[in-house]
């Protein structure tokens, strides 16, 4: 139980910096943020997550799969961005950041039968800083913030083939905008800032099916839901200071995949996820399509997994994976859709001892561009998870 | 891993430097405005206090000008207290400091035992401004074109009454002894802060064995401010017949005045800064084509700016918000800078803006009466002339932001 007060206690305080921005697009009057969507977190570098069922590790993606868990397993992801870009104007900027990408908890309550599961996970993050000159004028404003879900997710395995999860998500953050003019000669700049916080309750259901012997197929949908944002300005008016409350929908999120094992070691996999920005996301009702628009992702990829041999070589004891992706982002820029491609990769060194395994991933990939969009983008990523897997709650004879 | 996830926690930055706006980024522009406007006071005119608290003042003034009186009462407070000494050579050295009136003139003053008991606070009470000195026994005249030292020769029977009666002395009352002159000379008193130029009693002190010079600049001096307020060729008078707005010190003179469109500002606005501006008129009232010989260059061109709580235009009563009279944020200082009277810097405008105006337009405030009065009306004669509202000769520069829209 300390253990599990020293996770939840380190994730809080690894909360503190998890706004921040990656990139140079997806700001708009509207905006959350952008789309944390994971590359497919556990296996970030094999391009594929819904569709499989990771024995040792927590599938981020897709929580029926949790069932597979034998013992008590966290997992927690750090990670380091970084994107180079260019905007239309012949500006370039290099905006990077690491932190804390998201983390789980699995405790098996019915040993490969029923798992109940905690989580806390980013979905949008911001952070960019405008500065725009007047004739007489600077004008800056600083967008920071995010939102994050946490999850209490129940999987069950309903038959040897099929894994049913469903799971109650809150979701919750805050993006701020902070203004400040300043004056040509002047000492006292104006300053003062908005919070726009946002919460509310969401849920997720997710499926995991082996149909064939080497086929895993996977479902994760989200439904829409509404939630509530509460805009409070911090200025020297007291008028404007009142808080108001506001209705916003975000929309569903559809995610499917596959795993197919080529053989006991290898697998090759895609993963497919949808949100219908354009037509779903409102605030008090009124839709923004000519801000946003439909977002996908697919990804898609290969895996070789360790030789589970007692005496072989250092090398045959690693996971390797590769995979590649094609998206559309779920904001217009310069009125025109931003997609982004991109290559991953990933290494996983298993701690056979303790049951756990830390997995090393990268990605690198563009987004943009400048005959169509305000800015193009060069993008990389760097990820680093911990999964371990321990005995809890074993009453020791004396 | 505790340890791990807090490294990467305190690792956890970026580097942010300004970008282009998005484009869809509409809000950089679209959030607000900024908007410079002018208000106008609607209401205006000024209250007479005759008599001003003039203790711990910076300057002790005497003589006449332009119907001003001034006289001084001073005392020393240490005495010798040697029981078997004589005195001789006793003077009091007053050192000049400012000229009000013509500076090529002369003034013959009085000097005199008061006959009554006085405090620092003598010139609030009106036994004081109807005061007849009885015994003059020393008679000077002062050149208005000196910078030396007066030296005031003090009889040893005045001295030895003083040492009998110590610290309770009644000291001296120097008063002008014509009834007309043309200036009023200022020295300076025990509250400035180079000790050197305080007033100070010097002696010679004569013991059996010995002989000694001695000084004390311990003691405490008050002005006796008079002015025929109410006469028919009075400032005041005639200032009131023409609407015309003053503001004076040594015989205390406030401007009230009245900003009936606060509320034209946008209620949801935030203010930026706001300056309040008078207008100075540097001209002689009765021949405008002469300049105000009475707003004295000693004095520093500093007022105070409070808000009223209430006002009665009829009875011309009024009480000042004690907020805007007891607290340094919302203590405003007005400065005069060429022809015009307002705050002096950006900083001071930025706080009045942000302090009274912002929380005036909230509705936290609901003081639309000002009054302006000299920073230090105990120190001296000085008069403005400021233009009337007629003419639009106070007004508040306000700048704000203007939020039209929140995002969302």
């Amino acid at each position: 139980m300390k253990r599990l007060q020293t996770i939840i206690f380190a994730i809080a305080v690894t909360l503190t910096p998890l706004m921040a921005g990656e990139t140079v697009f997806g700001i708009n009057d509207y905006t959350l943020g952008t789309l944390e969507n994971p590359y497919s977190y556990a296996g970030l570098g094999r391009g594929y997550e819904i569709g499989a069922l990771d024995t040792l590790r927590l599938n981020f993606m897709n929580y029926s799969a949790w069932t597979t868990v034998p013992h008590p397993t966290y997992g927690i992801r750090l990670g380091y961005v970084g994107a180079s870009s260019e905007s239309n104007t012949g500006h370039s900027y290099y905006n990077d950041y690491a932190n804390f990408q998201g983390g789980f908890l699995g405790i098996p309550i019915l040993k490969k039968k029923l798992v109940v599961g905690l989580g806390i996970q980013p979905f949008t993050n911001v952070e960019q800083n405008y500065k725009k000159q007047e004739e007489n004028m600077d004008k800056y404003v600083l967008i920071k913030g995010g939102t994050s879900k946490a999850i209490f997710n129940i999987s069950y395995t309903v038959k040897p083939f099929l894994r049913l999860g469903v799971g109650y998500e809150y979701n919750f953050g805050e993006v701020n905008r902070t203004f400040r003019m300043e004056f040509a000669g002047s000492a006292n700049p104006l300053d003062f800032k908005y919070h726009y916080r946002f919460y509310g309750n969401s849920m997720v259901l997710s499926a995991n099916l082996i149909p064939l012997p080497k086929l895993g197929v996977g479902f994760v949908f989200r439904p829409k839901f509404t939630g509530r944002i509460r805009i409070q300005p911090e200025t020297n008016s007291t008028v404007i200071n009142k808080s108001q409350l506001k209705k916003v929908t975000l929309p569903a999120f559809y995610g499917a995949g596959f795993q197919y094992n080529l053989g006991e070691r290898t697998s090759v996999g895609m993963d497919f996820v949808y949100q219908n920005w354009k037509d779903e996301y409102s605030i008090e009702g009124r839709t923004f399509p000519d801000l946003f628009t439909n977002y996908f992702r697919i990804s898609g990829g290969i895996e070789k997994r360790q030789s589970h041999k007692l005496f072989t070589s250092f090398a045959e004891k690693l996971d390797y994976r590769a995979g590649i992706f094609y998206g559309k982002q779920n904001y217009l820029s310069l009125s025109n859709n931003v997609f982004e491609y991109g290559v991953s990769f990933g290494l996983s060194l298993p701690i056979t001892r303790f049951k756990s395994r830390l997995d090393f991933s990268g990605l690198i990939g563009r987004r943009g561009s400048l005959s169509d969009n305000q800015y193009k983008e060069t993008f990389f990523m760097f990820g680093f998870t911990i999964n371990a897997s321990e005995l809890w709650f074993v009453k020791l004879e004396k | 891993m505790f340890s791990l996830l807090s490294l990467i926690s305190v690792f956890s930055c970026q580097k942010l430097d300004p970008m282009d706006p998005a484009q869809e980024f509409k809000s950089i522009d679209n959030f607000g405005q900024f908007v410079d406007t002018t208000l106008y006071a609607d209401s205006a005119f000024f209250v007479v206090d005759p008599y001003v608290l003039t203790n711990a003042s910076e300057k002790i003034s005497v003589g006449n000008f332009k119907g001003f009186n001034a006289s001084f009462l001073i005392r020393f407070l240490r005495m010798p207290s040697d029981s078997n000494a004589t005195y001789d050579s006793v003077f009091v050295i007053l050192n000049r400091r400012h000229v009000l009136g013509k500076d090529a003139d002369l003034l013959n003053l009085g000097v005199s035992l008061p006959s009554m008991a006085w405090s620092d606070s003598a010139n609030l009470f009106p036994e004081w401004h109807t005061y007849q000195p009885e015994e003059t026994f020393y008679s000077f005249t002062v050149n208005a074109e000196d910078t030396q030292t007066v030296n005031i020769p003090i009889p040893v029977d005045v001295f030895t009454k003083w040492v009998e009666d110590g610290a309770d002395n009644k000291g001296l009352f120097i008063y002008p002894q014509d009834a007309q002159s043309t200036f009023i000379s200022e020295f300076d008193n025990f509250y400035i802060e180079d000790p050197a130029k305080w007033p100070k009693l010097v002696y010679k002190k004569i013991l059996p064995d010995t002989v000694e010079h001695d000084t004390t600049n311990i003691g405490y001096a008050t002005t006796i401010f008079n002015y025929d307020v109410e006469g028919p060729q009075s400032i005041y008078t005639l200032a009131e017949q023409e609407k015309e707005l003053i503001v004076s010190s040594g015989i205390g003179c406030r401007i009230l005045f009245h900003f009936g469109n606060l509320d034209a500002i946008p209620e949801r606005s935030i203010i930026y800064s706001a300056d309040v501006i008078l207008k100075v008129k540097d001209q002689d009232l009765t021949d405008p084509s002469q300049p105000n010989v009475l707003s004295n260059g000693d004095h520093t061109q500093s007022f105070y700016l409070r808000m009223l709580k209430s006002v009665d235009v009829t009875s011309k009563q009024y009480e000042v918000d004690s907020l805007f009279a007891s607290s340094a944020y919302y203590s405003y200082k007005l400065y005069q800078a060429d022809s015009v009277i307002h705050f002096f810097d950006e900083d001071a405008q930025v706080l009045f803006g942000k302090s009274y105006l912002q929380n005036f337009i909230s509705g936290r405030f609901t003081n639309t009466w000002f009054l302006l009065q000299y920073q230090n009306e105990r120190m001296d004669i000085s008069v403005k002339y400021i233009e009337s509202i007629l003419n639009k000769g106070i007004k508040i520069y306000a700048r704000y932001y203007t939020v039209k829209s929140e995002g969302f």
